[in-house]
This record gives C-alpha cells, structure tokens and sequence, in this order.
C-alpha cells in the first residue's frame, strides 16, 4: 500500500505450481471454455478414430461416389467413395500429431536459442539473435517452401519444414522472456553461489519462462496447423491417399461445384482447430494473468 | 466541530473486494483536520493508511464498499453521486502522489500539463494559466521557470519532478491537500528540501495537509498531530511533541524504538588495525556504462566507479553509504563480478577474485555472497526455499541430500526461521521472512564476506530493525566481514565499524562510524547528515546545507587516523 517496493509478485511467482485455481480459472473463462471443449473434443477424435470412425477412411467404394451428407454417410462420400466422416475423424488424428510434433520441435529448439543468447550475452547473443532476425525477414511460409523444395514432399518433410520456419519466433519470444528473468536478483544470486550455466539456463531460467512459453505455443499450434494443411493442399505435403485435411481441401477442389460439401468439411474443421487452439491459448493466458486472478 | 475545522472524517470504513470476499481495509476511522494545520497518517504496510488517502480521493477501485462520512466545506465528499463533489475534489483537494515520474504524462509538456486543470474548470484562458504556471514554479523554486512551460517531465530530476507536481496541485489554490508518501521515492537530500516547501506553503497559505507518510523522521520534522494506524484502525492520536515524547499505545511505542537513530546507540565501533593481509581489497576499480546513440559510435559514457580503492579487514563490517546514483551499488557488484569492471582489482582472500575464471571462479564465488535490496525478486519463485537455500551447498559440497537437509535446518533456524518452512514457496513468506530467508542462503555457502546491497529499505521499520538485529547477531556468532550498502544513515550507525561516503562514483569520506557521523569532514558528508530527518521532534532542526557541486573530487587525504577525507 503505497510502500517503497511491494512488488506484487509476479507472474511467475504464483503460477509456479499448476494450482487447482489454474483449471478453474481457465473454464471460468469464456475463450478458455470453449477453446478447452474443442480442443478435447479434437483429442477424443484422434485417439478415438478406430472406434469412432464407421469405416475405412482410405477403403475406395465404402458406398456410391459423390454421395452428400445424409443418414448411412453422414458427411457424404469423396470422389472414390470413401466415407468423409472417417477420413476428417483420421485426419484429426494427422491434424494434431502435426502440430504437436512441429510446434515441439521449433519451441525446443527456439527455446533453447533463446535461452542461451539471453544468458550468454555478447557475440553469441548477436549471431543467435541477428540470424533469427534474417529468418525473420522472410514469410514463414516461403522458408517451410525452401524447406520442402530442398527435402521433397512428404507429410514428415512438411511438418519438419513448418518445425524450422517457426524457430525464429519461439527463439525471440523465450529470448525477451528470459532477458526479463536473467535480470532478477535471484538469477544474480546463484550466480553469485556460483552456479554454473547449464544449473542457471535449466534450472532457474527454463521453469520460469516455461508458462509464457506454453501461452505462446498453445496459439502457436494452430500456425503450425494452417501451415501444413497449406504445404498439403499445394500438394507439398501430405500424399494419397492420406486423410489430411490440406491434402482433402486441395483434391476436392475440382469438384467445388458438383459436391461443395467435399471442399466445406475439411475447411471447416481447419477453422474450427484453429480456433480452438486460439482460443485455448487465450484462455491460458488470461488464467495464468495475476491482474486476472481475482475476478 | 470548530468554525475552523477544514475536515471532519466520521467513522471511515473501507471494504476491498479480493476473491469473492470483503477484506476490510480501514475500519471505523474517524479525525478532524483544522486550517494551516499538517496531520500526519502513518502506518506500516497494510495499515490503511494509503486507503483513508485514496477513499478520500475518490481513487479507490471499483467494488470497493465505503461508509461514513467526511466532511469538507459542508459536503459529504464520500456520496460520490454527486457532480457537485466532483468538482470540489477537483478544485479543493489536491493530492500529490509518491511516484512523481508516474503522475506526469511523459508526452505533454509541463506547461500543458500545469494549465490543463485551470482551464477545464474554466479558471482562466491559456496566457492567464501560463502566467499564473511560472508565478508558481518559481514559488516551488524551480529556477528560470519561463523557459520550463516548455520542457517534457524526463527533463526534470525526480526532485523538481515532485516540485512541479506540487505547483501543479497549488495552481488551483486547494483548501487541503492529501499527500501520499511524497518524498519516499526521493534522496534523504531532496527529501529534505521538499518536506521543507510544503510546511513553507502550508504556513503561508493556511490550508490544510494530511500526510500520508511510513517515515517517523518525516512525521517528526513536518507533522502537528499524528494519527497512528495499524491494520486499517486508528491505535492512537496526539500532538506530535506528545507522541514522540510519550506515546501511549504499545504498538506506537514499539513502532518508535524501531526507529534507527542517527544519534544514540551508534554501535561502538570495533578496531581493527591495518594488517597487511586485509580479506578484502578493492584497488583503482573503475566502471563506465555506455549508452549506445547511432549506429556506430558509443557516446554518453557515465563513469559509474572512478579509481575506487578500500580495503575491509577480517571480522568488519564497512558501511558505503550514498544516494542513487552514487556508484554504492555498482561497486557491490563489481566486488561480487556481477557485472565486469573496466579495470582495477579486487583482492579476496589473498586471491585476485577478478582475474579469476571458469571452474576456479565459481569455487571462489562461495566466499562472497551477497543479499540483494527487493526480498520478493531476490528469490527463486519457482524453486522451494529449501531448495533455495541447499543449492549453494550442492554446489560447492559433494555431500548426501540427507546431509544436505540438515545444514538447510540449521541454517534456517540461524535467521529465526522453523525447519518445517522448507518446503513452501517464496510467495507464502512476507517480505521479512524472504529477506531471513535470502540471508540464510547466503549464509549456505560458508562465506567470508557478505555483501548486502541495502538489505533492508525495502521493508518496514519494524521489519528492518528485526532484520537488522539479526545481521548483527550473525556476524558477532560467525565473525562474518560485511560489505553494507545503504541509503540510511541511520541504519549505518547501528551495524557498521567503518563508513564511506560516495558520490558519483567516487569515495568522498571514508572513516570510523562515529567520526563520520558525530565529527563529518566533507562538505557532502554534512549536507547529508543535515538532510535526513530526524524522529525527534523536540529537538532544534538541524541547518539545512545546500548540496556542494562537486565535479571531481580530488585524492582521499588521511586527516586523523583512519578518517580519511577527499580533497
């Protein structure tokens, strides 16, 4: 109240432990809600594909082609015939491997970048963060592109070439983040009991930058998730006849006119994916806010 | 109620709503405030004190629950409904705040700011304001004040910032005036130059001021009558000769003695003779800190240590005492290598501590450790203080985790702490406890030397006078050498055997406890004696001398044995 220094303690102070508080906080908020209900639904599908799924998504002729939605199928059917329903619920399954593995790949390594050039200072700092910068520079997409061109298309070349072009922002997030965490006196007193770097970056700075970071990466994955599905529908990722969902948007397409449905449901569920991972990415942030804790 | 009370205050309760429940912050509260008269509030953190202020204000967050009254100039001010009020808030009180950076817009000029409220209230058109803004800085003594209208807040110090802001305030001739810690943001110096300004105005201009303050020596030097709170109620009202002079309550009592005073137990120094091997010494140490302008030049070099030299013996303790600004905290850190020093060495132990490197460095790291100002950062928030307080023991002992264990309880229980605190987290300690807590880490590694960067201004002072003794107790049981950086005269006097005095970067004085503080040499050194105020109402104000510039002062020359003062 008016003192010389109360500082409230942070941000980082009282989300330490993922607190009961936590969850409820998140639910009690709208973008948390509905961003958590989507995204579990998402996870029951892709876990749930083999039961869920009323058949074969790649088996051509499970009933007549171009069939629209109704009772047998719910979805309808593509251009062999196979049953949309299946192919969107296995697809979800693609969908989020893709942007579970991409997004862990670049915030790992992004991370670890940033850390590093946040504790180290210096020249390492400069090379670290200027090269980050130059990548910076060019659209991710147009560096996921160069990727593919140099490895060749396949889902795991497109989901590694979207992992690499998304470095550069996960290494200057947790690099801003931890500039804020290696000026605190508790960073300055372990060094002072002469902690050395890998004690000071993996256990003082990652824990610390870690809530932040999963903020980030939350809203991150549905990037990672347009960005594949985009490599996809350009025909750069995902092949035949695999159920992903850029790969179904891209193959429907000559057929917009005589089965619209065949272009609207893989479309549909991308946006409905990213919105919930948007949502749920506010939601964290709004839950692990202390300005937010008491309302 | 007297013809001449200005506000009357009846039974003042504030409820603040925190999760879904109502704490109450002020509790039945009730003072009167008469014209040309400066009631002071004080309290420690969580007494109410700055609530009372911001109910009175109409500052309070929303769902906050008032009730009572207050009045002023036959107006409840506290039926908030009103537009009427509105306006008498706006142009009766006035308030001036602690931060005086934070109160200023940074993007409009002084001039603009100034005359805002003037012509809001359709007080006078901009010549009129404009005139009536530089009669005013110059009565606040902000010198050349036509040319100032002008200027941008970050082109005033925070003194003339907190001046501006007082002028600003006085533009619309209030009837009172709420001050919210004013001067705690401010050097004891500027303090005291600003304390002395708003008891010249409140004497010429006869309105009245309530001074929200937690500073006894503040209270004694400008206050009439005193209000003491604790947790959100009055504990006791008086003049302020009585209350100094004979408190009733305990807590007040309590609170007084708490208080360090610059005369007075002053710790009796201990000698320590010159030896030739001197556990800590610091040579020609200098620092500059460049501020990149351009793309490819360094300009704007700030020296922030010039030839630094001192040594500190085994078992003394070596106050550095200066202002911001000074370089005392740049020097803890260069001693500690926190931050690398542009030359100079600093001798630990018979090592060259600064030419250290690598594995060797941070086994030489465990014999000075340091204890950090802010006791809410100085702590790891994620790790448990158990954790805390081992690593330095994991570190430089390869000993057992059960080992390990026992040396945490010990040494928690060493700064008065129960072993059983281990495992919670810094967040559910208060500010006290965390700074026990910061001190027993440092205390993990064995260390020689302890270097602590104003342990205690960051607390309350009954806080700082428990953490004080205990820091006096633990370097008697360890015979530890301290490094102690402080603001506060005061607080120097208790625990230190020698003191320095910087500025800017250099050691204006240098010399035992008692001749620095009772027999001071140096024009600086006086000054900031002069300045800081004193909890004694009775006795007869010291004469305020003016800061002296000081450029560049020259070599410390030895005056008597051991004092040493810059020529």
């Amino acid at each position: 109240m008016g003192e010389i220094t109360v500082n409230t303690p942070g941000l980082s102070a009282e989300s330490t432990q993922a607190s009961p508080g936590f969850w409820r906080r998140l639910v009690r908020t709208p973008n948390g809600f509905i961003g958590l209900l989507i995204v579990t639904i998402l996870i029951v599908c892709a876990f749930g594909a083999d039961f869920l799924a009323p058949y074969n998504p790649t088996k051509m002729g499970s009933g007549p082609r171009f069939l629209p939605p109704g009772s047998d199928f719910l979805l309808g059917t593509d251009e062999f015939g196979r049953d949309m329903l299946s192919r969107i619920l296995y697809g979800s399954r693609l969908t989020l491997l893709i942007g579970a593995v991409a997004v862990g790949i670049s915030l790992t390594a992004g991370m670890l970048l940033g850390m590093v050039a946040a504790y180290c200072r210096g020249w390492i700092e400069t090379v670290l963060m200027r090269s980050a910068d130059i990548l910076f520079s060019f659209t991710e997409t147009l560096i996921a592109l160069a990727c593919v061109a140099v490895l060749g298309p396949s889902l795991q070349n497109a989901v590694l070439a979207v992992s690499i072009a998304g470095i550069p922002f996960y290494a200057r997030t947790c690099y801003s983040a931890s500039l804020v965490e290696v000026s605190k006196p508790y960073f300055e007193a372990s060094i002072a009991a002469g902690a050395g770097p890998f004690r000071m970056v993996f256990h003082h700075l990652l824990p610390n930058v870690l809530p932040t970071m999963i903020v980030v990466a939350t809203l991150g994955v549905s990037t990672a998730i347009l960005a594949a599905a985009g490599l996809s529908f350009l025909g750069l990722g995902a092949q035949p006849p695999t159920p992903e969902w850029g790969y179904m948007l891209a193959g429907s397409r000559d057929y917009i006119n005589r089965a619209p449905w065949l272009m609207t449901i893989p479309g549909i569920a991308i946006a409905i994916t990213v919105l919930g991972f948007n949502l749920l990415g506010d939601g964290f942030r709004t839950a692990l806010d202390p300005k937010e804790r008491d309302r | 109620m007297t013809s001449t009370s200005l506000l009357d205050v009846e039974n003042l309760s504030v409820g603040l709503r925190s999760n879904r429940s109502m704490t109450t912050v002020v509790s039945d509260l009730s003072f009167h405030l008469k014209q040309s008269e400066i009631l002071a509030i004080v309290g420690e953190s969580g007494s109410g004190k700055s609530m009372t202020a911001k109910a009175l204000m109409g500052l309070l967050p929303a769902g906050a629950r008032i009730t009572g009254s207050a009045q002023f100039k036959d107006v409840d001010i506290l039926a908030n409904a009103d537009r009427n009020v509105q306006a008498i808030r706006g142009t009766g009180i006035g308030m001036i705040f602690q931060e005086p950076m934070s109160a200023l817009n940074p993007v409009l000029t002084i001039g603009l700011q100034m005359t805002e409220a003037l012509r809001v209230h359709g007080l006078a058109n901009q010549a009129d304001a404009n005139k009536r803004a530089i009669e005013m800085l110059d009565r606040v003594g902000i010198s050349a004040p036509h040319t100032r209208l002008g200027q941008y807040p970050h082109e005033f110090s925070g003194g003339m910032r907190q001046r501006v802001m007082i002028a600003m305030t006085m533009l619309l001739e209030p009837d009172l005036i709420i001050a919210d810690e004013p001067t705690t943001a401010l050097d004891v110096t500027v303090q005291a130059q600003i304390l002395d300004l708003l008891k010249e105005i409140v004497a010429e201009t006869s309105i009245g001021m309530l001074l929200i303050t937690h500073d006894m020596g503040v209270v004694a030097e400008t206050a009439d009558r005193v209000l003491v709170m604790k947790q959100g109620s009055r504990v006791e009202e008086a003049g302020v000769r009585t209350l100094f002079a004979d408190p009733m309550a305990p807590y007040t009592k309590a609170l007084l003695a708490a208080v360090p005073r610059l005369d007075g137990n002053l710790s009796s120094p201990s000698e320590f003779p010159d030896s030739d091997a001197p556990i800590l010494e610091v040579r020609n140490l200098e620092k500059s800190f460049s501020k990149k302008s351009g793309f490819w030049r360094t300009q704007a070099t700030t020296k922030a240590l010039k030839n630094v030299s001192l040594s500190v013996q085994e078992g003394e303790t070596l106050a550095i005492v200066g202002e911001s600004g000074s370089g005392k905290s740049t020097l803890a850190r260069a001693i500690t290598r926190l931050l690398t020093v542009d030359s100079g060495r600093v001798i630990v132990n018979n090592q060259d501590f600064l030419a250290l490197k690598g594995q060797s460095l941070r086994k030489a790291r465990s014999d000075i450790q340091m204890i950090f100002q802010d006791p809410y950062s100085s702590l790891d928030p994620r790790f448990k203080i158990g954790r805390t307080i081992e690593e330095p023991i994991h570190i430089h002992q390869n000993i057992e985790s059960s080992q390990a264990r026992k040396r945490v309880d010990a040494l928690l229980e060493q700064v008065g702490l129960t072993p059983d605190m281990a495992d919670r987290y810094p967040h559910e300690f208060s500010g006290g406890q965390r700074q026990r807590i910061a001190i027993s880490r440092a205390l993990a590694s064995s260390p020689k030397i302890i270097v602590a960067d104003e342990p205690t201004s960051a607390l309350d002072v009954s806080i700082q006078a428990q953490v004080l003794d205990l820091l006096l107790r633990l370097k008697k049981e360890l015979s530890l050498t301290m490094l102690f950086i402080s603001h506060d005269l005061a607080v120097v006097g208790k625990i230190s055997d020698r003191v320095a005095v910087m500025r800017s970067g250099q050691i204006l004085e240098l010399g035992p406890t008692d001749r620095i503080l009772l027999d001071p040499q140096h024009p600086y050194t006086i000054a900031l004696l002069s300045a800081a105020p004193s909890p004694d109402p009775e006795r007869e104000h010291r004469l305020r001398v003016d800061l002296p510039h000081i450029k560049d002062a020259g070599p410390l020359r030895e005056i008597q044995s051991g004092h040493w003062v810059a020529t």
